[in-house]
């Protein structure tokens, strides 16, 4: 009954706006410009507005599906007293405050619109800015959410890079396809990592992650016919809908992205388009990320933090649990080791030395173990300032050990700590239950 | 009655202590049954065995779960037999049981516990605590969960809706949005219990519910363990040093000395019995 009902409601929404789309883009849409001469075509019309309509009935769709959420609460009928009170309304998470939702917007602002001041220089700080903002959320998946300590992460982030370098030299993987190809390649490293140990919490987990970081390390240094070896591999630049960033196209027939626009040749469009790709996984990663919060899987994760043994008594498998936090914050490292890669166009084992993972943990214990926000901040401002204070550079080390320090002193939380969840019941109104 | 629980000629040993040597009781359904005996009599130590987070090295324990009999000391593995290479059935139940089997399994299968020492999700919120124990009946599938498609908001309302619920009944509804480690001592050990009810047990274990608590909590605990027997449909089993919470509560006593059953029977007869009274007083010059 509803169902029919909803497809009747679809149709007359959908011829709605086929006429009024009709009616009132009709004559713009029809007329068209060929050289000199005006010709209209009742087809154009036609053609418009009837995309139009599809559009409407698709969003109306995926409204009807969210519709749901804003549900009575009903109640078990356990208690009389209960379902009466506090308990009616829509539920709706709030995670953030205000400042975090205002201070991220803004990031995002600064971050559409800083290339076009900044310049090549400026882009380039941008891409290992954005690739640092995914290790960090890769990374606060495991320890901040899972509390595994993992000192190997650089492990995979590896494996990304020299998944796209390697797989496009012998598979013929391109840029697009080496994307979800490393990120599955790393989660399937990152659960063969997490199968010995399982059973090892704290300092043990650390020294044994810390040693697969190394092996891997160690293996990239040394298959020298596979790999390189320490001579490093070539990356190729990236491209897109086949259109190369380089000055002459590589392939034969190929064209390249400027000849295919008539520009001038210019190598910024490269680092753009990279930045701008990155940008577009960064915001995808952080909107996944920030969802896992209220997933089933997220509460796992920070359940099996606080206290595994609880955790199993309540009949949560710590053991796929684990497995899958290894394997997402791997699969995330790994997209982050093409980008890097296909930035450099050429890798090699000393980018994915011990101080990397340093580095990424820095991040995450500095941001706020689990602190979304926390994490994207500090990734920007321990990749942004060394490049600030290029002139102190001898100190770097020194001015980051000092300051790490001093966070721990004074914000042991990290600089914007981790805040949880508030349930929001807002009351329905006597309309809509009906 | 039905019984719940079988637990048969129990024998757990840590090297050469032998912490429970033949231990035999039932838990009938429906019933409060409740597990005394001095300190260090081995009680806690059944309830892992119980609950899966030991396992017995000899005997049987057999529990009529939520939809067929279990096996309690299968779910948790059993050594490697190179038989078992050469057939398959053989080594899929142990990569099941050994590699992804454990104490989860007890628990998907209706017994929920809490702890001696409590053990709650310190760090999250009085509400996710309720909601993580509902792991088992939200949904998974990641895909629905991050665009709020029906399937995921259909079952994460009604987790919310018996969080909520089970808050208002345990009055802690006002803490919903405290962290669970500023609750007070009381509070979380409500907490607790209205956790382990969160996984839709038939058989709740509980570990010294009224340690560290006041006459008049503990009062209001024997009536709130009394009420979720009644409107939760469960079998409580229970570990309780309160003696007078224990005769006032409970249907059944089972009575443990150096990890043997020295009694059982109605709160009345263990009361008269004469080995009770020389265990716990010593014995008479």
């Amino acid at each position: 009954m509803s169902s029919r009902n909803q497809l009747m409601d679809y149709i007359k929404q959908g011829l709605t706006t086929f006429f009024l789309s009709f009616i009132t883009l009709g004559p713009l849409a029809a007329w068209q410009l060929q050289g000199y001469e005006v010709s209209g075509s009742i087809l154009r019309a036609f053609r418009v507005s009837l995309a139009l309509a599809v559009l409407r009935v698709i969003i109306m769709g995926i409204n009807s599906r969210r519709q749901n959420n804003k549900r009575e609460v009903k109640g078990l009928g356990l208690h009389s007293k209960v379902g009466s009170r506090s308990l009616s309304g829509i539920f709706q998470w709030e995670n953030h405050n205000q400042g975090t939702k205002l201070l991220l917007s803004a990031a995002l602002f600064v971050a559409v619109i800083a290339p076009m001041f900044g310049g090549n220089y400026a882009l380039t700080v941008g891409i290992t800015a954005f690739i640092y903002v995914l290790l960090g959320l890769g990374l606060n998946i495991v320890v901040g959410l899972a509390g595994l300590l993992d000192l190997g992460f650089v492990a995979f982030y590896a494996v990304g890079a020299y998944s796209y370098a390697l797989g496009a030299e012998h598979l013929g993987i391109g840029f697009w396809g080496a994307i979800p190809f490393a990120a599955g390649l790393a989660a399937f490293l990152g659960c063969l990592l997490a199968f010995p140990v399982l059973r090892m919490h704290g300092d043990y987990l650390a020294i044994v992650t810390l040693g697969f970081g190394e092996i891997i390390r160690l293996i990239l240094n040394n298959w020298l016919e596979f790999t390189g070896g320490p001579n490093g591999i070539k990356a190729p630049y990236p491209s897109l809908f086949g259109l190369e960033f380089t000055r002459s196209a590589r392939i034969e027939d190929g064209t390249t992205f400027h000849e295919f626009l008539g520009i001038e040749y210019s190598s910024d469009y490269r680092y753009m388009f990279i930045y701008a790709t990155l940008l577009l996984v960064v915001a995808c990663t952080i909107f996944a990320v920030s969802k896992l919060k209220n997933m089933s899987i997220g509460r796992a994760w920070e359940a099996l933090r606080e206290d595994e043994i609880a955790c199993r008594s309540l009949g949560i498998n710590h053991v796929t649990v684990k497995l899958s936090a290894f394997a997402m914050g791997a699969s995330i490292a790994g997209v982050a080791g093409v980008f890097f890669a296909a930035y450099q166009g050429f890798i090699n084992p000393t980018s994915f030395s011990f101080f990397e993972s340093a580095l990424i943990l820095a991040i995450v214990v500095l941001g706020g173990l689990g602190s979304i926000p926390g994490v994207i901040m500090a990734a920007i401002v321990l990749t942004v300032l060394p490049e600030l204070l290029r002139q102190f550079a001898e100190y770097r080390i020194l001015i980051f050990g000092i300051s790490m320090v001093v966070m721990m002193i004074w914000k042991p939380r990290g600089m914007m700590a981790n805040v949880r969840g508030r349930l929001k019941v807002k009351p329905i109104r006597q309309s809509a239950k009906t | 009655m039905k019984k719940l629980l079988k637990i048969e000629n129990l024998c757990v040993s840590f090297g050469g202590i032998k912490a429970l040597q033949g231990v035999t009781f039932d838990v009938e359904e429906g019933t409060i049954t409740a597990l005394i005996g001095p300190n260090g009599a081995g009680k806690t130590t059944v309830f892992n065995c119980v609950t899966g987070f030991y396992k017995a090295q000899s005997g049987q324990l057999e529990f009529e779960g939520k939809s067929h009999k279990v096996d309690i000391s299968k779910l948790l593995g059993s050594t490697f037999h190179w038989q078992q290479l050469f057939s398959p059935k053989g080594l899929k139940d142990w990569l099941r049981y050994n590699v992804f089997g454990g104490s989860h399994l007890v628990a998907q299968s209706g017994i929920a516990r809490t702890f001696q020492n409590i053990r709650l999700f310190k760090d999250m919120t009085v509400l996710e605590n309720l909601l993580v124990a509902q792991h088992q009946n939200v949904s998974k599938n990641v895909l629905a969960s991050l665009f709020g498609l029906n399937s995921f908001t259909t079952k994460e309302n009604q987790a919310l809706e018996r969080g909520l619920e089970l808050l208002e009944i345990f009055s802690l509804g006002e803490y919903r949005d405290r962290l669970a480690g500023e609750l007070s001592y009381g509070m979380q050990r409500r907490l607790e219990i209205a956790r382990a009810l969160c996984i839709h047990p038939k058989l709740i274990c509980l570990d010294e519910p009224a340690a560290g608590l006041n006459p008049n909590e503990t009062a209001d605990l024997s009536a709130l363990i009394m009420k979720i027997r009644r409107d939760f449909n469960v079998t409580v089993f229970v570990i309780e040093h309160d003696m007078s919470m224990v005769m006032k509560i409970s249907d059944h006593i089972v009575v443990l000395d150096h990890g043997k059953v020295i009694a059982r029977g109605t709160p009345e007869e263990v009361k008269s019995n004469r080995t009770v009274i020389s265990a716990y007083l010593g014995e008479e010059g």
